[in-house]
């Protein structure tokens, strides 16, 4: 089976094209950030550079930073916004995490390649698009030439069967995708999900698994597509003209790595790698200061759905902080709506405005010595504040048990 | 195109899987330019511009820079005097990062030789070969960088090429 990324670089260099060649290719969308977007101005304008070939494909999503707490943050923001629109650039902000607002909004079509000014790009890998995050002076480069440049990947081929048991979900998948395959395991390399398994996961939790994939080194993660990703996407108003490039591919033979979905356990991940997994029951217990639900990995309508069963009608612990991050402004209507913001409100959260909230500590951030649990995709030391804080990466449902005893320890896992 | 300067090993445990949260943290990433290097391994080496001196070019092991697309982590270590890097691996956006803004990043093939490496050795960088020698020992091999990439580098950067040559990605 030819591997999805070789598939969809072929088509568009317009010959076949093997893994370790360099190739340069047409980008179909690019996406900066507000960390990365003010880079991307700063940098075109001290080249001389004033032409955009892909501005018409662009769209900046300010997210890290909004709204702007420091004068030098607003400042950074106005100025991409000055050149957001000189060049006819959409600013969407305050709506949500790019990596959630491109496939929401369905900016992103399968079968071509999307380029964002992040490393969790690789998110949109679940609808099929070809989604590699890159650095800002990259993205400059791809926004005046419409052109990227790529050593084609190898492909690590991940093969999912069977079905998750009760009381596990997508976000220990996850974890249990990356504890296998290791933060090296792809290094340079597409993951490309495959496998029966793929059938039952609903596209939160595709999402999920695409969205780590820079956590095992991976260039970018695809997940092909099949009837329901068509069907949601085709109901935001998505392209689909470029879908049949990338088929999901249920068989999944000859596949590097077979994970039984009926055996993942409830997992975290210890400080301070994302592989350093463990199962929950396992785990040595330890008092915990903030818990947070959110991040472009574990803040979407289904995560803070969960995170709601468990603390239905409880409250949190004292001391501890259990903050909500809504993935997208569509996350926090529907939860408003459905009553999940009344329930997590009542129980002792504090929900944050739409956005990448705590993942990088910014409005909560963790003092010497503190420990969090969170929903979010990285663990790294001093990620979330000071150098000797520590992260724990754990599912929505784990995480909120956590929230309620103010305790990681065996029994979050029940 | 060779660049000949002191080796920098980096002590453990900042050797293998080296973030670039690590490298410069995110409460840093608004400051200017300039005032990057000031917070370089803040956190992780207690006065690691000191520890540095002069020396240019940084030795680590596996995945060197993975995580965040940060790119003021590149730019903090060249503003630190660091002007090239040799790992057994790098993450992979770090290491476009670091091509476009003229920092050079080398896979080195004897990764075991770059753990025993000693700080202050004199090395001398081939980039178009990967050819690295080594002050009082064999050279070691690296994966040249190819042509295409190169050109990157002798343009002084992916911008700096495209300024030039508007048309140089087709």
């Amino acid at each position: 089976v030819t591997p999805a990324v070789v598939r969809i670089l072929s088509e568009l260099v317009g010959r076949p094209v093997a893994p370790g060649e360099f190739v340069t290719t047409d980008v179909d969308r690019v996406m900066a950030h507000d960390g990365t977007g003010p880079v991307v101005a700063a940098t075109l304008a001290k080249h001389g550079i004033d032409e955009l070939r892909a501005a018409d494909r662009t769209v900046f999503v300010f997210d890290h930073y909004y709204p702007p707490a420091t004068p030098r943050e607003a400042e950074l923001q106005a100025l991409a916004r000055r050149f957001a629109a000189r060049h006819g650039i959409p600013v969407l902000a305050g709506v949500g995490i790019a990596h959630q607002v491109v496939v929401e909004r369905a900016l992103v079509r399968p079968g071509t390649v999307y380029t964002g000014g992040d490393s969790h790009t690789c998110t949109a890998g679940a609808v099929g698009s070809l989604a590699i995050g890159l650095g800002a002076t990259d993205i400059a480069a791809v926004l005046a030439s419409g052109r990227v440049w790529l050593e084609v990947p190898e492909t690590l081929t991940v093969r999912l069967v069977g079905r998750l048991a009760d009381g596990v979900g997508g976000h220990d998948l996850a974890l249990a995708v990356v504890g296998t395959v290791g933060v090296r395991g792809a290094l340079g390399m597409v993951v490309e999900l495959v496998g029966p398994g793929l059938e039952t996961l609903d596209m939160s939790d595709r999402l999920k698994l695409t969205n780590h994939g820079v956590e095992m080194g991976a260039v970018a993660a695809l997940i092909g597509v099949d009837d329901r990703c068509a069907d949601w996407l085709a109901a935001r108003g998505g392209d689909l003209s470029f879908a049949d490039r990338v088929p999901m591919d249920v068989v999944g033979e000859g596949a590097d790595v077979e994970i039984d979905l009926g055996a993942v356990r409830p997992l975290v991940a210890r400080p301070s790698l994302p592989d350093k997994v463990q199962p929950v029951d396992e785990v040595e217990a330890t008092d915990v200061q903030q818990v947070f639900v959110g991040s472009c990995a574990g803040g979407r309508i289904e995560d803070l759905r969960a995170a709601a069963t468990i603390l239905r009608g409880k409250r949190i612990a004292p001391g501890v902080r259990l903050l909500v991050g809504p993935a997208s402004a569509e996350v926090l209507s529907a939860a408003l709506a459905d009553g999940t913001i009344e329930v997590l409100v009542d129980a002792g959260a504090t929900v944050l405005p739409p956005g990448c909230g705590a993942c990088m500590g910014r409005g909560g951030a963790l003092a010497d010595g503190e420990v969090a649990v969170a929903t979010q995709n990285r663990n790294f030391a001093g990620r979330a504040g000071s150098a000797t804080s520590e992260l724990y990466l754990a599912s929505p449902v784990t995480a909120a048990r956590v929230a309620l005893t103010g305790r990681l320890d065996r029994h979050a896992a029940e | 195109m060779t660049l000949t300067g002191a080796a920098y090993r980096l002590p453990e445990p900042v050797f293998d899987d080296v973030n670039t949260d690590v490298i410069i943290a995110g409460a840093y990433l608004r400051l200017p330019e300039d005032e990057l290097a000031d917070h370089a391994f803040e956190g992780a080496i207690p006065g690691f511009r000191e520890e540095l001196g002069e020396a240019s070019i940084l030795v680590a092991g596996s995945n060197f820079g993975c995580g965040s697309s940060r790119e003021q982590a590149p730019k903090a270590l060249l503003g630190c005097g660091v002007r090239v890097v040799l790992a057994e691996s790098f993450g992979g956006i770090f290491f476009r990062n670091a091509l476009n803004l003229g920092l050079a990043p080398l896979r080195v093939l004897d990764a075991d030789r770059l753990r025993g490496m000693t700080t202050g050795t004199t090395l001398t960088v081939d980039l178009e070969s990967g050819s690295v020698e080594v002050q009082g020992g064999r050279p070691l091999r690296a994966a040249a960088l190819g042509p295409e990439l190169m050109q990157i580098v002798r343009a002084g950067g992916i911008l700096s090429l495209l300024s030039h040559d508007p048309h140089a990605l087709g």
